[in-house]
């Protein structure tokens, strides 16, 4: 009888961390997915600015300025790896993109021909929509983050991980210009 | 000549007005009906304290005379005229409750035609419903619900206009009924079975969208939903939702982290939200709340100018617009920008 009973709470101890020990792993790749979306998201952008690099064109006298954004940009891009998770790396590429947007609106007020323009409205459009999306990829990877951390250091689980998984805690991103982007703020 | 009774020249009002109020198609025709009320006596109320006190005092006096009947043990005609005493007590009670109760209903029908008119909205006569209903019966499962009855009980024609896309949609609410049998054991050890009918209540809209097909995203899925599961990137999401579609691709274009975020966020204001885009490209949003299309008047017939006042203002439907504001941003994620 005895032994039935600390048999059972083995089994059921076992179980338990057998549970938490997947759902830290399930935590982390869902932190992992979150992040190459990101990147994912980021790099949508390469596909503009060929785009952008044709309009800056006609930019006569900001063109050097809007030119070296764009360059600061691609560099940028081209440093983000979807396998590591470098917030740092991600701040910058927004910033970059910020400064490139301010530099066109600027730009384009000199200009109101273009301002008018289908193909530069669209080229803004989509712009403005890359931009949403990237606010939202980075709010669904600090949602997973959150969830992440959470699962790592409440108990039982801070257990389980200090002696099995041993993950550490991941940073969100934090950035008040991208998320100032992003429009879904339902009241 | 004798002075026409208030109370009944405001029921005839009412009642006439009632009638009016339904053929009300824009916002003219309904401040016709306020002119109207603006006509009869103000306030607008009804007065039933004297037939209350006489009523009250009918029914204390017939409750007496049985007491007294049954003390005295006299005659049992007393007691029929203590019930008949109690009776036409009774009557003119419940008629009063009656009109006050119409009064209110009328108050907020008008409130409502207000809503409805300020939101872009019509409601579709019943003769025109089986014209528009019958497609999406074959298209959405959502409509395949309940084995024992299934039957609309409201459809409205609204039209939305975005800054970047326009569109017309049906409101719609619909009815099902499960039946089934249940059986119980009483402490004797014996098997009862008796017929159970469960009411259940749908609402949604139905929203042309070409740019997505074959498609489910379902937090309070119906049967007859079928197509390859996806997860999103989201946990969340994944909490709340399951994605099933015919190709995964499809569903891995549609599901942008924008659309995403902007579906968690629907999701906490809307209970048991399903999203079904048909093969057809029609897309059938629908959900368990019934106070869509809700607006409460501030204030009463009683004080006809703020009344009004609250009439010429625009009235906000705040969940509708709410969700219309999501599925335009679906839409803007979804077309192409070239």
């Amino acid at each position: 009888m005895g032994l039935g009973i600390l048999i059972g709470i083995v089994s059921i101890v076992l179980i338990m961390v057998v549970v938490i020990y997947n759902g830290i792993i399930t935590r982390m790749n869902a932190v992992e997915r979150g992040w190459a979306n990101v990147i994912t998201q980021e790099r949508q952008k390469n596909k503009m600015i060929p785009h952008l690099e044709q309009v800056t064109e006609q930019f006569k006298q900001h063109e050097m300025g809007l030119q070296s954004s764009i360059a600061e940009l691609r560099s940028g891009l081209a440093r983000l790896q979807p396998g590591t998770i470098d917030t740092a790396t991600l701040q910058q590429v927004e910033g970059s993109t910020q400064k490139l947007l301010q530099g066109l609106t600027v730009a384009v007020e000199a200009y109101p021909e273009l301002k008018a323009s289908e193909i530069f409205n669209n080229l803004m459009r989509e712009i403005a929509e890359q931009q949403e999306n990237i606010g939202a990829a980075i709010r669904i990877f600090n949602q997973n983050v959150e969830d992440f951390n959470n699962g790592i250091e409440v108990f039982p689980n801070s257990l389980v991980n200090t002696l099995l998984n041993k993950k550490t805690r991941v940073t969100p991103f934090h950035d008040s210009e991208a998320e100032a982007g992003f429009e879904y703020k339902l009241k | 000549m004798a002075a026409i009774n208030p109370n009944r020249q405001l029921a005839q009002a009412i009642s006439r007005l009632q009638k009016q109020l339904n053929q009300v198609a824009d916002k003219t025709a309904l401040m016709a009906v306020l002119e109207q009320l603006a006509l009869l006596p103000q306030p607008i109320r009804y007065s039933f304290k004297q037939r209350a006190y006489l009523c009250s005092a009918g029914l204390l006096l017939s409750l007496l005379l049985a007491v007294l009947t049954y003390q005295l043990q006299s005659s049992v005609v007393l007691y029929y005229a203590a019930a008949i005493l109690a009776l036409c007590s009774v009557v003119p009670l419940l008629a009063a409750l009656y009109h006050l109760q119409q009064l209110k209903r009328f108050t907020e029908h008008l409130y409502w035609k207000n809503a409805l008119l300020d939101n872009n909205l019509s409601e579709l006569a019943n003769t025109d419903w089986p014209n528009v209903t019958r497609s999406w019966q074959q298209q959405f499962a959502e409509f395949r619900r309940g084995n024992h009855q299934r039957e609309f009980r409201q459809l409205i024609r609204g039209h939305f206009s975005g800054a970047e896309h326009q569109f017309s949609y049906h409101y719609w609410h619909f009815h099902y009924v499960n039946k089934r049998t249940q059986v119980t054991t009483n402490s004797k050890g014996q098997v009862q079975t008796r017929t159970v009918y469960d009411h259940f209540d749908r609402y949604g809209l139905i929203i042309p969208f070409a740019y997505c097909r074959d498609l489910f995203v379902t937090s309070f899925a119906a049967d007859g939903i079928t197509g390859e599961r996806y997860t999103s990137d989201s946990g969340r999401f994944n909490k709340i939702f399951q994605v099933r579609a015919a190709e995964p691709m499809q569903a891995a274009r549609f599901l942008k982290p924008a659309v995403i975020v902007a579906l968690e966020q629907q999701a906490r204001q809307l209970k048991q939200l399903n999203l079904a885009f048909s093969h057809d490209g029609q897309l059938c949003i629908s959900f368990a709340d019934n106070d869509m299309l809700q607006s409460k008047a501030p204030c009463g017939l009683d004080q006809l100018a703020q009344f009004r006042h609250s009439i010429e203002q625009p009235t906000a439907l705040p969940k509708l617009s709410q969700l219309l504001a999501t599925v335009h941003q679906l839409l803007r994620h979804s077309d192409s920008n070239f």
